[in-house]
């Protein structure tokens, strides 16, 4: 039951335009659930009932605990302490000289899509999960250095870019990964080129076209339960508009399981032709945007610099949506605004960086964790990956976080933002990003603390079965042996 | 009786009169406790958003900017707006508001400029007609904004793209405040089209956006856009607004077969949003306004050049928005002035100034707006706005031009343009008048907080008063600018960068430093210890001496100290924390007291021996300066022979082999080696064999250009070594012997020179006649008397004999009963004096010197005499004067220079203030 445990309704969300491929999609995902179950039923039950053993255990939702075990069944954390019987049932894990921390959770990361942008501007049908290779080094690398949750979100440079998904690092195939299908929406304000009132006008009109949309598609759901109550209500199913943040963490994402496999292309089908067919395959092919102002589903906003940042809160006050600040560098001088907003922001992954003032013609030392945790803004950290960055350091997910330590971010702080933050603002706080009884069994199995330069990832879990070990890791052995030459 | 009574008020007036003036300074501008109290006020308030929630503004003169002026007004705030404004009369001030007391300041409400390309200047979108494109959306609230602020600009209209037919719709914001919602007042105000040449040459559209549709909508053919020409512009403008206004309001929307920016652009057009058309040359403006009047467009004209066109409609109607004008000058730039461009298609075009006058006369005046050439000139705009004037605007319409009427052109007249209750609290403070060339921001305000306060850097400060004393006359309302511790400019006008810091005392005389030629203070005690003539006494000077601050309290700045043991050398240095030297010695000090005969010889023989060491010395000069020459004509015989003997060789060693490398040697041997440099011929030719005649010349060449002091005999052993190896070498002229150094009679040098002078101190009138005779006629010095007592007596042969005179520590004696005042005596014989305290009092040489005054002295041959003329006693030229170039000495009067009511209100030396009346120390 596990794999599919947290399929959204918007699960189906049609990848293309075209009405046509419905039957075909249809199939292919229902013989992947099919597959799935029978796999589960016929294999062997619960093959890694663990109990670790830890010499320090970073349960990050509470307090450390020296020389603790971890009851790990069914893929889940069962019990945690320090005293615990270990049932003799359970293969035992010593790592008594060693730190466990829970996996930890790249909050925004364009990595593990074989391609991060798309051409066309406006292509919110998108799903990352199409475009997701599990054999990319981003995963490999991912588990090596102890994340084990991933939001994958499409780049920064289109401006309604499609939508995420929230992964385990750990699986062969895209939907062994998943643990969230429809994480958000990414939405850039970042003009590719020219005009910044262009890119926000064309926007705005995407906005304008997705909340006309869902007007009628109330409109059309009102009609229709007051005639018939024909079961023709579809994906408009609950049109009462909740608060944005409620329905994320409690409602669609997680709840619905295998449900949304149900639903099918409503207005595709009832389409008539001409016009009106190209109305309702344009209002499906947006119903990620309309999700967005129903508050369904949150967005990604990246934005360039501060004039964005500006412009992205009156966006969200303008219609009313959630949204998930990702900052670029030079988004700092909105620092104050957004601690006013009291949002918790995504930071660009070049941490430190030296910018000449342009009156002044300074040169000056910005560093954005000092700078917003000044201005009382809290933040969580991306990994670098792109080819343009200044130190390899920014590529670890960790390194960011102790990055910040060095100018000041208490150490707990930055634990949790590598943890237990990120996991709450994509809203699967219940799954991961600590350790306690009923959490996934993702954890991180290493040699000292895990903000030391000095400390490896010993062994890597996720869903409590070992992803990682580093006394496998022949690409790390082959890098460490050649490296004295 | 009654004449009695009004002779008596009117004798009363004046210093009744000095005495209000007095007041008024000290209340407003001395940092007295009132001003220091509200200084803090507004450095919380500009720290802590709570303290100026509520806050009364006091100011001289306030502005309301729809043409009144209130004078001593308050303006109470609230939360950000405006709840009271009016005289200080009629607004009381309720408890807790905090004070700030600006009644130095005029007060004027925040500026706002009509229209601005602050949105992303420059940015075009590819398409021509983007009625949808919100300037706002470009806007970046975080940028930093300080330079526009500090002119006073509070709120801006942001335009979209300045090149493309219909770029989109203005919007109105804040250039500050507490969050980004306040600070967008509209952010649709204005449709703006352009019908000028800037917007012909749209690009070409190869590549349509494509939506999430393309399955069902094709793409676009590639097409040009409009506009090439005016023509095609207006004409598809007509086409445009038509089809926007036959568009169906309810059917249209949603319907992809509609065009977006057709929908965008009749919707705009429905709910009667200004038009904001740009035309400049007289057949756009015709344009424009066919435009306007065909589709009944509310218009607002922009960036017209010529009025003609506009002179004719009824601006009483609502439909005529009004009229921005653009100055058509760039501040500081000489092209595009007025009358010297011709590039246009106007035969003349008309000066903003005279446009405005002509709308003016149309009716329109409170129709108008102002808009600038550039983004950049915005730190200027109350200067571009003020040229205005010169149409025959008042100041108070000129001032609308910049607030109330954009704020109504821009529909915002209910958020800011005014300073009147309700309105946002968003003003600026101002030094002076609002269209006074030299007037400064002083602070400028948005929502009741300060977003600006002139930072005025201390490398320039300007002081200003009521008159200043420069060039023997005073100079009304005059200001002194510093720079550098130097006087850069004095008079009515100066000249200072925007960032100087300014120190106004109304109504006060500036006056330059007072020199006491005769001060005790300056070694932390009296010094009366016999010294050597050769100390320097400025090695010895006291720091943070309160004996010094106590003189230059009463306005000295320079003094010129002695030992009361005499003979004694004189060092003159500045009064300041840290006295500074300017000349060690400045003169040496004599007197001529006691026993008049055995001081004679006494002093003779003393003299005789200073100028016997003089002499020799001038001898040696003399001897040295011989040297010189015959070193000179040494030296080019020495080039002459040497040149002679390389030949020699050079023509021996050619003989024998002639390596080709040699070719290259012999024209540098050949080249005369007097045109070279010393050391330069040294290394050249150092590989050469005969090293040795050219070795001796650097030593040679030092005492050419060395001091002949020191070090010349010792020089004169190797040019000697150098001349015995060969007989034939020209014979090197020995060095003069200098005379043996008494350091005891090293200042006499000086004297004798005529480098220094002697003061010498004669307390009667046979011992000044001593001192004539012997320092005058017999030694021919320099001299200056120091004294008074006598002086009554021979002050004709004082006169010819060429001395001058220090006067002091009397000024004022009583002989056979009659009053004698000896600068006055002094003065009368034409013989240039300066002034000594001699005594701890040092402050009270003002009041000495004004009771000399009283007794008939006239006051600028007084000021004089302590300032420039004693420091042209001793040469010390560059103090005493307020002039360019001079040292910023000065000090600052409350009233008359030596008028018993003036105090001294301020001690500046060096370009710093040492002394703030009211200051703590």
């Amino acid at each position: 039951m596990r794999i599919n445990k947290i399929t959204n309704g918007l699960g189906i969300t049609p990848a293309v335009v075209k009405g046509r491929c419905w039957t075909g999609r249809w199939t292919r995902l229902a013989a992947v659930v099919l597959g799935s179950w029978l796999v589960l039923e016929a294999g062997p039950v619960a093959a890694q009932d663990l109990a670790i053993k830890a010499g320090r255990i970073i349960t990050v939702s509470g307090p450390e605990i020296e020389n603790g075990v971890i009851l790990i069944r069914d893929g889940r954390i069962a019990e945690v302490g320090a005293g615990l019987a270990i049932p003799v049932d359970l293969r035992v894990v010593d790592a008594s000289q060693q730190v466990v921390m829970p996996g930890m959770v790249d909050p925004h990361s364009a990595a593990g899509l074989s391609q991060a942008n798309e051409r066309n501007a406006v292509v919110p049908f998108l799903s990352v999960v199409d475009g997701i290779d599990p054999v990319r080094s981003y995963f490999e690398e991912s588990r090596r250095n102890g994340v084990t949750t991933a939001a994958v979100v499409p780049g920064n440079s289109t401006m309604i870019g499609g939508q995420a998904a929230i992964l385990k690092t750990a699986g062969s195939y895209v939907d062994d990964m998943l643990l969230v299908r429809s994480a958000g929406l990414k939405i850039s304000l970042q003009p590719p080129s020219g005009s910044r009132m262009s890119h926000l006008a064309k926007l705005r009109r995407e906005f304008e076209t997705a909340k006309r949309q869902l007007a009628e598609k109330e409109e059309k759901a009102k009609k229709a339960e007051a005639g018939e109550g024909k079961a023709e209500a579809a994906e408009g199913d609950k049109p009462v508009e909740k608060p944005a943040e409620q329905a994320l963490v409690e409602g669609d994402v997680v709840s619905r399981e295998g449900e949304g496999l149900q639903d099918p292309p409503a207005e595709g089908a009832a389409a008539g032709g001409g016009a009106s067919a190209e109305a309702a395959s344009v209002a499906a092919a947006n119903s990620a945007m309309q999700d967005l102002l129903s508050g369904k589903i949150r967005a990604f906003v990246y934005c360039q610099n501060a004039a964005d940042v500006g412009q992205a809160f009156r966006l969200m006050d303008e219609y009313q949506f959630a949204a998930i600040l990702v900052l670029g560098p030079e988004c700092y001088p909105a620092a104050g605004e957004i601690a006013k907003r009291g949002a918790t922001v995504i930071l660009d992954p070049t941490l430190v960086f030296w910018k000449r003032d342009p009156v002044t013609r300074k040169e000056e030392k910005i560093v954005l964790p000092t700078i917003y945790r000044e201005a009382g803004v809290k933040f969580l950290f991306q990994s670098n990956d792109s080819d343009s960055r200044q130190s390899l350091g920014s590529s670890y997910f960790w390194f960011q976080a102790a990055t910040a330590v060095s100018y000041g971010l208490s150490r707990e702080e930055a634990l949790a933002a590598l943890t237990l933050e990120p996991a709450r603002l994509l809203g699967i706080d219940s799954f991961v990003g600590s350790i306690e009884p009923g959490r996934d069994a993702d954890l991180v199995i290493l040699t000292g603390d895990p903000l030391d330069v000095s400390t490896w990832v010993e062994t890597t879990l996720v869903n409590g079965e070992v992803v990682y070990q580093r006394a496998d890791d022949w690409k790390l052995k082959l890098l460490l042996e050649a490296a004295p030459q | 009786m009654s004449t009695d009574r009004r002779k008596m008020v009117a004798g009363w007036i004046g210093p009744v009169g000095w005495s209000v003036m007095l007041l008024a300074i000290v209340a407003a501008v001395c940092p007295c406790p009132a001003l220091s109290a509200a200084a803090d006020d507004a450095a919380t308030g500009a720290s802590s958003t709570n303290a100026a929630e509520r806050a009364a503004f006091r100011v001289g003169e306030l502005w309301t900017g729809d043409g009144q002026r209130i004078a001593d007004a308050v303006l109470l705030v609230a939360d950000g707006k405006i709840v009271a404004v009016g005289s200080v009369d009629s607004t009381p001030i309720p408890t807790g508001y905090v004070l700030h007391d600006r009644r130095g300041m005029t007060m004027i409400p925040g500026l706002i400029l009509a229209e601005s390309g602050l949105a992303e200047g420059g940015e075009d979108d590819e398409l021509a007609v983007t009625p949808a494109v919100r300037a706002v959306d470009g806007f970046d609230f975080f940028a930093p904004r300080q330079e526009l602020l500090a002119a006073g600009v509070t709120t801006v209209q942001i335009s979209p793209g300045a090149a493309r037919l219909l770029p989109g719709q203005g919007s109105v914001v804040k250039l500050a405040g507490e969050s980004i919602e306040t600070r967008v007042l509209r952010s649709s105000e204005s449709l703006r089209v352009l019908l000028t040449a800037a917007a012909f040459s749209p690009p070409t559209v190869y590549e349509p956006p494509v939506g999430a549709v393309s399955e069902v909508r094709p793409l676009l053919p590639t097409q040009p856009q409009l506009a090439g020409n005016l023509s095609g512009a207006v004409t598809g403008l007509q086409a445009l607004f038509q089809a926007a206004g036959e568009l169906d309001p309810a059917a249209s929307l949603g319907t992809a077969a509609n065009d977006v920016a057709l929908e965008t652009l009749a919707d705009i057009l429905r709910q009667g949003k200004t038009v904001r058309l740009t035309a400049r040359s007289a057949a756009e403006l015709q344009a424009a306004v066919d435009l306007a009047i065909r589709f009944e467009l509310p218009a607002l004209i922009v960036q017209p050049r010529a009025t003609a066109a506009l002179e004719q409609l009824d601006w009483q109607a609502d439909a005529w928005r009004g009229v921005i004008l653009s100055p058509g000058v760039r501040p500081g730039r000489l092209e595009g002035v007025w009358g010297l461009a011709a590039e246009d298609e106007e035969p003349r075009r008309q000066t903003a100034w005279e446009m405005a006058a002509a709308l003016v006369s149309a009716g329109a005046g409170d129709k108008l707006a102002l808009r600038l050439e550039s983004d950049e000139d915005i730190p200027h705009v109350r200067y571009l706005a003020a040229l205005l004037q010169q149409g025959g605007l008042s100041a108070e319409q000129v001032l609308s031009i910049l607030t109330a009427n954009p704020a109504r052109l821009l529909g915002v007249a209910d958020r800011v343009g005014r300073l009147a209750v309700g309105l946002d609290a968003d003003f600026v403070l101002l030094n002076g008048g609002p269209l006074l060339a030299a007037t400064r921001v002083e602070a400028t305000y948005v929502d009741g907080q300060a977003v600006y306060e002139s930072q005025a850097s201390a490398e320039t400060r300007v002081v200003s008063a009521g008159a200043v004393f420069a060039n023997g006359q005073m100079v009304p309302q005059g200001r002194v600018a510093v720079s550098g511790g130097k006087i850069t400019s004095v008079g009515a006008q100066v000249s200072a960068p925007l960032s100087a810091a300014h120190d106004h005392f109304p109504g006060a005389v500036i006056v330059p430093g007072l020199i006491d030629l005769g001060t005790v203070v300056g070694w932390g005690a009296p010094v009366s210890e016999r010294l050597p003539l050769q100390t320097k006494m400025g090695d010895y000077l006291a720091m943070d001496d309160e004996a010094i601050a106590a003189a230059r309290r009463g306005g000295i700045t320079t003094g010129l100290l002695s030992s009361s043991s005499l003979p004694s050398p004189v060092v003159a240095f500045k009064l300041g924390d840290r006295p500074r030297v300017i000349q060690d010695p400045v003169a040496l000090r004599f007197e001529v007291r006691g026993n008049l005969t055995q001081v004679e010889s006494s002093l003779r023989r003393t003299l005789q021996a200073g100028k016997a060491y003089h002499e020799s010395w001038v001898k040696h000069d003399a001897a040295m300066a011989d040297y010189q020459v015959q070193l000179k004509a040494y030296e080019a015989e020495l080039a002459k022979y040497e040149a002679e003997k390389k030949a020699k060789e050079a023509a021996a060693a050619g003989g024998e082999a002639k390596p080709p490398g040699d070719a290259s040697d012999k024209p540098a041997g050949d080249k005369p080696v007097a045109d070279k440099p010393v050391g330069d011929a040294k290394s050249v030719e150092s590989g050469t064999p005969n090293g040795k005649p050219t070795d001796a010349k650097p030593a040679d060449a030092k005492p050419a250009d060395g001091k002949p002091a020191d070090g010349t005999p010792a020089e004169a052993k190797p040019a000697d070594g150098a001349a015995t190896e060969d007989p034939a070498a020209p014979k090197k002229p020995a060095a003069p012997q200098p005379p043996r150094a008494q350091e005891a009679l090293e200042p006499y040098r000086a004297l004798f020179g005529g480098k220094i002078p002697a003061i010498v101190e004669a307390g009667d009138a046979l011992s000044i006649r001593l001192a004539l005779k012997l320092f005058r006629q017999e030694f021919s010095l320099q001299t200056i008397l120091a004294g008074g007592p006598g002086l009554e007596q021979v002050a004709s042969e004082v006169a010819t004999s060429g001395a001058k005179f220090i006067v002091g520590p009397e000024l004022f004696g009583r002989v056979d009963g009659q009053s004698i005042n000896y600068p006055q005596v002094l003065a009368q014989q034409q013989v240039p004096f300066g002034f000594q305290t001699k005594s701890g009092a040092a402050s009270g040489l003002a009041y000495a010197i004004g009771f000399a005054v009283h007794q008939g002295l006239a006051d600028h041959e007084a000021l004089s005499a302590a300032t420039v003329g004693a420091a042209e006693l001793f040469g010390l030229g560059s103090t005493g004067r307020l002039a360019p170039g001079h040292e910023a000495d000065l000090v600052v009067l409350s009233g008359p220079p030596f008028d018993p009511s003036s105090q001294v209100l301020a001690v500046m030396i060096d370009g710093q203030w040492v002394y703030r009346r009211g200051a703590k120390p």
